[in-house]
């Protein structure tokens, strides 16, 4: 609730940069006061559209989050009938913790990858791949699935779509203005310094354009400027620290609740060296990437790491509940062919096999053959893990 | 400010706390009940599996009466149980008679082939996963409800309201039972 209270606060400051640019472009010649009141008076005026335009964003998400996420996954729902292990490993969950149940689906995906989505008790649902389904044994299955379901325990879900919506909400408007700003061709004493970005002709803004022509600006021009720059900068740094923040710290803790719900670190140490480099989603956008178990996605090309590293998942599972340390694991390389160069990847490590092509030969998930399943009784099994391998299934 | 005052600020804030402390203690008592109410529902689950199961065996080990007899006596004793030591103990001999009672399909290739008998096996197994786990959550709710009384301030309160400790779910005397390895005869 105070994240969403966050939001409209957001919206209002970008708001009043946003005005502070207009009205140093309508007139350069003015005072700070000047600005500062002119702006401010802008952003009461135009008080009822930017809440409503944020109310309508925030309503949007509510009730279709789960619509445009099954979209953009083509995720579908699954009953008791059709994938009775993995319903039962769910449900017994559910009945260990005294949660009630969410709804299952399946995505079908090479990948190895699972998320929870849902914003209230009617919504909550949880999504596996089936490259997942395929891979995993029961008990590491268990353990993903217990840490999807501490994800909704926990709310985190809530928490990460508001934080999301910030960031674009803050992302957009900032962006917008930037546009508005530079298509001005605004030259005066300050100004130089700033690219000048080749962008579309801005949406229409309400000032004329008449006075695009500024003239070379009195010292209050400049300052408002920078004012208005500063703010929006600080606007987006903090909306993606928040992201940040509640995304690391959340990934740890489910983590440990789900080693909680399953009684069993082992499982979950080797469900995530399974999935390693391995849970990228095509066409999924970075915020669904960020409430899966794991992100592939790092560096520059989501801007900053969500999710902490698989390392130092495994240490903190080793170090605090006990587990059994267990090195990166070295999968078989899958068959020759696409080798799934993503565009929306292009950072994935050299070390890390490339991904299970999609469609390829024989077009079903478990005919790949590049992820055999695991026996639950083969320590030595097509991993070649050495012999003190995973307590995977004890 | 006369001590009065302040002497009927801390009182007030001494009830407030007394009122909350017992509400949540309330909460957590009856999740207690709820959570061994639970098992009941899956213990009832198993119970009207079996006779479906017993009958699906006599077709194929006619002549096993003594492992098809074992189960219907259990499952009997199972039901007419009364306290919840007895429930537990009777519901520990059916699961090990039953776990003979699957076993004999080692011995009968054609009740092992049985589609029937694969479907209640693989519910039944299922639905010992099912009674393990609400076993945990009772024991998760009995955990919460005992930290809950021992917590402060609240400790300061619940004796005085009648909320005592609440025993976890354990096998207790009848676990030598349990753990002896079913006798296997052919």
């Amino acid at each position: 609730m105070l994240l969403l209270g966050g939001l409209f606060l957001l919206v209002y400051v970008i708001v009043f940069a946003g005005a502070l640019l207009i009205e140093v472009a309508n007139n350069g010649n003015g005072s700070v006061a000047y600005y500062l009141t002119a702006a401010l008076a802008d952003v009461i005026r135009t008080l009822p559209y930017s809440t409503a335009a944020a109310a309508a964003w925030i309503v949007i998400a509510y009730f279709f989050h789960q619509t445009i996420i099954d979209a953009v996954t083509g995720g579908e729902s699954v009953t008791r009938q059709e994938q009775p292990r993995l319903y039962n490993l769910l449900e017994n969950l559910c009945i260990s913790r005294g949660i009630p149940m969410p709804k299952l689906k399946i995505m079908p995906s090479d990948a190895l990858n699972a998320f929870a989505t849902g914003l209230n008790q009617r919504q909550y649902a949880v999504t596996v791949t089936t490259g997942l389904l395929a891979a995993l044994n029961d008990r590491e299955l268990e353990a993903v699935l217990g840490h999807e379901l501490t994800h909704i325990r926990n709310g985190d879900v809530q928490m990460m779509v508001v934080a999301v919506i910030i960031a674009g909400v803050v992302g957009f408007f900032g962006e917008l203005f930037f546009r508005i700003f530079t298509n001005f061709g605004w030259n005066g004493g300050g100004g130089s310094w700033w690219p000048r970005s080749s962008s579309r002709s801005s949406s229409s803004s309400s000032s004329s354009s008449s006075s695009s022509d500024s003239k070379s600006s009195g010292g209050g021009a400049i300052v408002v400027v920078i004012i208005a720059i500063v703010l929006i900068m600080l606007a987006w740094l903090l909306s993606q620290v928040v992201k940040l923040a509640l995304s690391r710290s959340r990934e740890m803790l489910a983590d440990a609740g789900s080693v909680e719900l399953t009684k069993n670190p082992d499982a979950m140490i080797s469900a995530l060296r399974k999935i390693e480099g391995r849970g990228e989603l095509i066409g999924a956008t970075s915020a669904v990437m960020e409430l899966c178990v794991d992100n592939p996605r790092d560096g520059f090309t989501d801007l900053f790491a969500t999710h902490p590293s698989v390392e130092s998942r495994v240490q903190a599972l080793v170090k605090y509940a006990g587990g059994h340390y267990l090195g990166p694991l070295s999968l078989p390389e899958p068959p020759a062919g696409e080798t799934g160069n993503e565009a929306n990847a292009p950072d994935r490590p050299e070390e890390r096999p490339p991904l299970p092509s999609h469609g390829g030969p024989g077009g079903q998930p478990t005919g790949e053959g590049s992820l055999p399943e695991a026996p639950d009784e083969a320590p030595n099994g097509p991993w070649g893990r050495p012999a003190a391998g995973p307590g995977g299934g004890r | 400010m006369s001590s009065g005052w302040i002497v009927l600020a801390v009182i007030v804030v001494l009830v407030i706390f007394a009122f909350s402390a017992y509400n949540r203690l309330v909460a957590l008592s009856q999740r207690v009940n709820q959570a061994f109410a639970d098992i009941d529902v899956q213990l009832k689950q198993r119970h009207d599996l079996i006779p479906n199961l017993v009958e699906t065996v006599k077709g194929y080990a006619a002549h096993e009466r003594g492992t098809l007899d074992e189960v219907v006596k259990a499952r009997n004793a199972a039901i007419s149980a009364q306290s919840p030591g007895q429930v537990a103990a009777a519901e520990n001999q059916l699961s090990g008679a039953l776990g003979r009672l699957i076993a004999l399909s080692e011995a009968y290739p054609d009740l092992k082939a049985n589609a029937n008998f694969q479907q209640l096996a693989n519910e039944l197994s299922d639905l010992e996963n099912k009674i393990a786990a609400s076993r945990r959550f009772f024991n998760n709710a009995v955990q919460e409800y005992n930290t809950g009384i021992q917590q402060m301030p609240a400790a300061l309160f619940a004796g005085m309201f009648g909320f005592t400790r609440k025993e976890f779910f354990d096998l207790g005397s009848s676990r030598t039972e349990v753990e002896a390895a079913p006798a296997v005869k052919f």
